[in-house]
């Protein structure tokens, strides 16, 4: 770093505060939004934390003149942050931040109109990105990081702050969204549920009046919370509005939202093209895929188990998708059952519809699969439960007994019965 | 002379809110009950043009008390203080005949006079002054004792002492004639007044409340410690608990010796004066202005604008007092737009009612807190900022003061040797006094300013938990729990001002290290801070644990032990392979009989104590764990979690390899499959499964009855569904076979079941289809175990 005179610092904080009153004078949302992003690390904002770390006494600039220290309760919190950042002290940085933010937030309140709606955003995506890494930073000299559980905490009062019925009421999703990631990050997504009740329920909210943008993210979010309750249809439904809604342009945003909406689809019957999978790099679900069609049991198998290829298993755990993979094992049995039906039917058509349990312990056998009788039994028994297959098991004579009329019906969108 | 001009109309505009205010000033008035008489045959004669009188009063006061010097109560003196009381009162009375001359002149007073006790039919009444009435049982703490301690240093000049306080008596009077005018609902104050009321000297009421409002865990210890520590220095409680503060010997009380006729030089100087100190800033001036118009004016009201001793009289404290009156005066409900925006002069129009209603919601006790800290906060205008951001909310303003006072109920409580008040108090009127000596020294400058900024946090933190630190360890114990309420107490009301406070905790100082030397001990939740004399030390909770595993008692008996054992190992905070042992043990044993609850309260210590690193049988309770979320809780997040946390190593493990396959089969319903491993289970998974069974079984019997046709013998059935040799073996004699008991079962279901031409049973499987269900557990009991109803207990263990 050069030199820094004080002349020149002094210069830049105090062209800070001048931007920083007139973004508030001119209600310049979006200026004022840049003067908070923290963590851009825009070239002027590393600038103005050398000048702070150079001329130490900014709070008697922001006190000296009367423009500038009505707002030095955000201020002066804020430059203690940005220098604190820049010194790579994140949990102070983020501590400070906090405090800015909350003096921020009291005056938002106060303003009638959104135009400042902008600069929350930004305040509220800080808030989570600085304490994310100040709990990293606090995770590695061994302290318990509980930093975003605090942002978690504040950012609920925003989103009360938002929820009202002013033209701020917009902001609202956005706030949602960043506590979905917060939530989703410390494993404590059953916190969402609050928040969901209110914006899905609340008739301040109209859903269509939100930003496409927070649209997505939301849906995406909520998508993934009906993954977890198995709620496939519902997962379906959220996760296909973010994926057609989403810009096109954002692949990563687009695999993200695939991430999940391929193992639903799976699940409720539906294949993705090959094309799809490698376009968006989703190539752990070929061997699915695969195994689906093929009524593969062991490829589906070797997939979800833990051997050698241990990454792509803990990336399924991570997301949540193991669990929905791992039902598709049913799926495989259907699909190898039907397998064996055709290929009796075009042996001896009259006796297609009679399957004998022995010929599928022998088909599973080939793939390398031991199970016993009445293992096969059981399976069998489920498919038909399950009504995955159309028929009977007769147990006297160990056959399976398929309907004649369309003995393995397709899913078609409809899950699997539980 | 400005003030003079414009007093006129102020009581219309500017003083509606004199009972608050005065509430939070100095003043005497605490004999409120004076005011019926009052009412009656003066009401006329003082309008409310008096009214800005008792307002001004109480910036002549403040500086007055603590810009002299301070002169403590010594122990001892505090039966005097009782009797200034008492005289106080019953001097007023006959202050109303004199008030038609109003002044300085002693007025002879009959001093034996008993207090008038408080006439209940005078209710209605009452319930118009109540801000005011409940200000003057704050003020009687501020008051008392300096005028009594005149008694003291100055034996020559009672009467006129009596002279001063018969004019406070005035004064409360006519500040209650101005209370109609903004108090529309005086309704709740009134209930708190009358709360002080029955007890005369106000004090002891107090007293009671503050000790009510205590959120300090009380342990009995203590409070017989406190009550001892009072004994010491006061002999009957109640004494004990009026006693006065630290008495700031006011000095303001001398004899006039000129009476000028129109203005007297000496309070043109004053003017000069206070108006010199803010030469260059124009909004002290103006709210200088403001203030000096209140005195003068009040000062003619009272008659004693000639009698003060003008030269004498200590400058006001600006922000001091402008704090006060934001503090009161502005509505809570509705602050300042922004704090951005140009601030509003102080809003005297704004509604009394939400003051006074302030004042009924938290009594005098908070004002006075509040005002000893807004006294503390800055000495310049500045402090206008101070207040208007402390009234953010409503309900934050509400909740600030109470908090705050708080640490001060907490450190007078835990104080209990300390002879003439509560340390709060004490605390308070030092910071109270610091500031105000700083005021009258300083100009605003910045510099100083910042000092009695930092002199604040100096006295409002780091003073009033050393005042708590310092005690003498009167008690071994019990000064422990004093200390931890303290200190809790800390952590809570600071939090957010002072986050240091709550990080100087040291927990380690405040841990209870145990005595008790008796292995056997009854479980007994705790509902105050533990007594180290009940609490086990480590060595004796070894053995108490290995009793409770060789003991043959039935499983209530082992669960209450270490339970006992727990708590002992948690207070002590004890963590290391003991308390793994401890916990392990438990959640077996609970594992065994199926008590879930307990078990699961054991498997999350026990995860938070592997994570620490303590070791112990990691791999058997991650079994239990995994098994625990797939067969009860069902969490789908959770399970991904424990199994994406599981190191190879773990899935290596024999019993994690169970329960990883249990999850499969369950997720999958494959009732074959959990079957086999319900039979092949290591450690005690099968224990945990067994409560999964009944469910699967019935599972299993509504997949069958729907798959299968038209038969399934039940031989078979209860081969897969492992009754065959589950419990045949132990029964001794009374063997039942696997067939009967599955037989039992599947009528208790409502399977309908036939014979087929070989003899053998066979389920009715598309008859069954409809009539199955899941019958209600004929032993059900609330805890979900009739292994633990009370009545078997009482018979296992009478």
């Amino acid at each position: 770093m050069a030199y820094l005179s004080m002349g020149e610092s002094h210069r830049r904080i105090t062209d800070y505060l001048n931007r920083f009153a007139d973004a508030i004078n001119y209600q310049d949302g979006d200026s004022l939004a840049r003067l908070f992003s923290v963590s851009s690390d825009s070239p002027s904002l590393l600038s103005l934390a050398d000048a702070l770390n150079v001329f130490q006494d900014a709070n008697r600039l922001i006190k000296q003149s009367e423009k500038f220290s009505q707002f030095g309760e955000v201020v002066a919190p804020f430059f203690r942050s940005l220098q604190c950042y820049r010194l790579g002290n994140l949990v102070d940085a983020y501590g400070a931040f906090e405090k800015a933010s909350n003096a921020f937030i009291q005056e938002f309140r106060n303003w009638e109109s959104g135009w400042a709606l902008e600069a929350l955003y930004v305040i509220a995506y800080e808030i989570r990105v600085l304490a994310e890494r100040a709990d990293r930073e606090l995770a590695s000299n061994g302290k318990s990081p509980e930093k975003l559980k605090g942002a978690g905490s504040f950012l609920m009062k925003v989103f009360g702050v938002l929820a009202g019925k002013g033209p701020k009421r917009v902001g609202a999703l956005y706030v949602t969204c960043q506590l979905f990631k917060i939530y989703f990050k410390l494993g404590t997504v059953n916190l969402c549920r609050s928040v969901i009740r209110s914006i899905e329920t609340a008739r301040i909210f109209d859903f269509e009046e939100f930003p496409i943008r927070d649209k997505v993210t939301y849906m995406y979010y909520t998508g993934r919370l009906e993954v977890l309750n198995e709620n496939f249809p519902a997962a379906d439904q959220k996760l296909s509005y973010a994926l057609t809604h989403c810009c096109l342009s954002k692949e990563a945003n687009i695999r993200m939202i695939l991430k999940y909406l391929i193992p639903v689809k799976l699940s409720i019957g539906i294949l993705p093209k090959k094309q799809l999978l490698e376009n968006y790099d989703l190539v752990e679900y070929n061997n699915i895929v695969e195994a689906l069609k093929r009524g593969d049991l062991r490829l589906l198998r070797s997939a979800l188990q833990e051997n050698e290829d241990q990454y792509v298993v803990i990336l399924f755990l991570r997301s949540g998708v193991y669990l929905v993979l791992e039902k598709l094992e049913l799926q495989v049995y259907q699909r190898l059952l039907k397998k064996i039906y055709i290929i009796q039917k075009q042996k001896d058509p009259s006796k297609a519809h009679q399957v004998k349990l022995e010929v599928i312990v022998k088909a599973l056998k080939w793939l390398e699969i031991e199970m016993d009788l009445d293992e096969v039994e059981c399976i069998v028994a489920i498919l038909i439960y399950k009504n995955l297959m159309k028929g009977y098991f007769a147990h006297k004579s160990k056959v399976v007994v398929l309907s004649k009329q369309d003995p393995f019906p397709k899913l078609n969108g409809k899950p699997v019965a539980s | 002379m400005l003030g003079l001009h414009t007093a006129g109309g102020y009581p219309s505009s500017g003083y509606n809110n004199q009972p608050t205010a005065s509430n939070s000033g100095s003043y005497a008035n605490y004999t409120s009950y004076q005011y019926p008489n009052y009412t009656s045959d003066t009401s006329s004669a003082y309008g409310s043009g008096s009214a800005p009188t008792t307002f001004q009063q109480q910036y002549k006061q403040w500086p007055e008390y603590y810009s002299q010097t301070e002169v403590t109560c010594a122990p001892g003196t505090e039966h005097l203080s009782a009797a200034g009381n008492s005289n106080h009162g019953s001097s007023l009375p006959s202050v109303s005949g004199g008030y038609p001359t109003p002044t300085n002149q002693p007025q002879p007073q009959p001093l034996p006079l008993p207090p008038p006790p408080p006439p209940p039919s005078l209710n209605p009444t009452w319930s118009q002054p109540g801000g005011a009435a409940s200000g003057a049982h704050d003020n009687y703490w501020n008051q008392t004792a300096p005028s009594f301690q005149t008694h003291l240093a100055a034996p020559t000049q009672p009467l006129y002492q009596n002279s001063l306080d018969s004019k406070t008596s005035y004064e409360n009077f006519q500040e209650l004639k101005t209370a109609p005018q903004g108090q529309n609902s005086q309704y709740p104050v009134y209930q708190v007044s009358q709360n002080y009321q029955p007890t005369s000297p106000t004090v002891p009421s107090f007293d009671a409340r503050r000790v009510s409002k205590l959120q300090i865990p009380t342990n009995p210890r203590i409070a017989s410690n406190a009550a001892l520590g009072i004994a010491k220095t006061e002999k009957d409680g109640s004494a004990a608990n009026s006693l006065p503060r630290p008495a700031y010997v006011s000095v303001a009380v001398q004899k006039p010796k000129d009476k000028p006729t129109m203005y007297p030089k000496s309070l043109c100087g004053y003017v000069e004066r206070a108006f010199g100190r803010y030469k260059d800033d124009d909004k002290k001036r103006e709210a200088c202005e403001a203030f000096m118009k209140e005195i003068i004016t009040e000062a003619i009201a009272e008659g004693t604008l000639y009698t003060r001793d003008w030269d004498s009289m200590p400058l006001f404290t600006l922000p001091d007092s402008h704090s006060v009156n934001t503090n009161y005066k502005k509505s809570p409900i509705r602050r300042s737009k922004s704090r951005w925006e140009p601030l509003p002069e102080v809003k005297m129009l704004d509604k009394p009612v939400s003051a006074s209603n302030e004042t009924g919601k938290f009594g005098s006790w908070d004002k006075r807190t509040f005002n000893g800290y807004s006294a503390t906060k800055d000495n310049s205008l500045s402090s206008f900022r101070f207040s208007a951001s402390q009234q953010k909310t409503p309900s934050k303003s509400a909740q600030r003061p109470m908090k705050r006072q708080r640490i001060v109920n907490g450190a007078g409580l835990t104080n209990n040797d300390d002879d003439a008040s509560s340390d709060g108090d004490k605390d308070q009127s030092l910071t109270a006094y610091y500031s105000g000596a700083m005021a009258l020294a300083d100009n605003p400058e910045e510099k100083k300013r910042r000092e009695s900024r930092s002199k604040r946090f100096e006295r409002g933190q780091g003073h009033r938990p050393d005042i708590n630190y310092f005690k003498p360890k009167n008690a071994g114990p019990a000064n422990l729990y004093t200390k931890r309420a303290s200190a809790l107490m800390l952590s809570k009301s600071f939090d957010d001002s002072a986050n240091q406070a709550v990080e100087d905790i040291d927990w380690d100082a405040l841990t209870v290290k145990g005595t008790c030397q008796e292995i056997e001990k009854r479980f007994l939740r705790l509902t105050s801070a533990p007594d180290p004399s009940t609490v086990r030390p480590e060595d004796v909770l070894e053995k108490a644990l290995l009793m409770v595993q060789n003991s043959q008692k039935n499983y209530l008996y082992k669960c209450d032990q270490l339970k006992s054992i727990r708590q002992d190992l948690t207070v002590q905070r004890i963590r290391n392979q003991l308390t793994v042992k401890v916990y392990e043990t438990h959640a077996r044993l609970a594992m065994e009989v199926g008590d879930l609850a307990e078990f699961n309260q054991c498997q999350s210590q026990l995860q938070i104590l592997y994570s620490e690193g303590i070791e112990g049988c990691l791999m058997e309770f991650a079994a239990y764990n995994l098994l625990c979320v797939i067969l009860h809780s069902n969490n789908k997040r959770d399970l991904l979690t424990s199994m994406s946390r599981l190191t190879q190593e773990a899935k290596e493990d024999g019993a994690v390899k169970h329960a990883l396959a249990v999850r499969a089969a369950v997720t999958s319903g494959n009732y074959v499959a959990f079957f086999k491993l319900y039979k092949s289970a290591p450690n005690l998974n099968t224990c945990l499964m067994d409560l999964y069974v009944k469910k699967m079984r019935y599972q299993a019997a509504v997949c069958m009855s729907k798959s299968y046709r038209p038969t399934v013998p039940i031989s078979y059935i209860s081969q897969i569904l492992g009754f065959s040799n589950a419990t045949a073996e132990g029964n001794g004699e009374k063997v039942l076979t696997g067939l009967d008991e599955c037989l039992e079962w599947l009528k208790a279901h409502g399977a309908s079941l036939i014979t087929d031409n070989t003899g053998e049973m066979q389920l009715d499987a598309k008859a069954s289809s409809s009539t199955l269900f899941m019958p209600e557990p004929e032993d059900a009991v609330a805890h979900g175990d009739s292994s633990l109803a009370v009545n078997d207990f009482l018979a296992r263990t009478s």
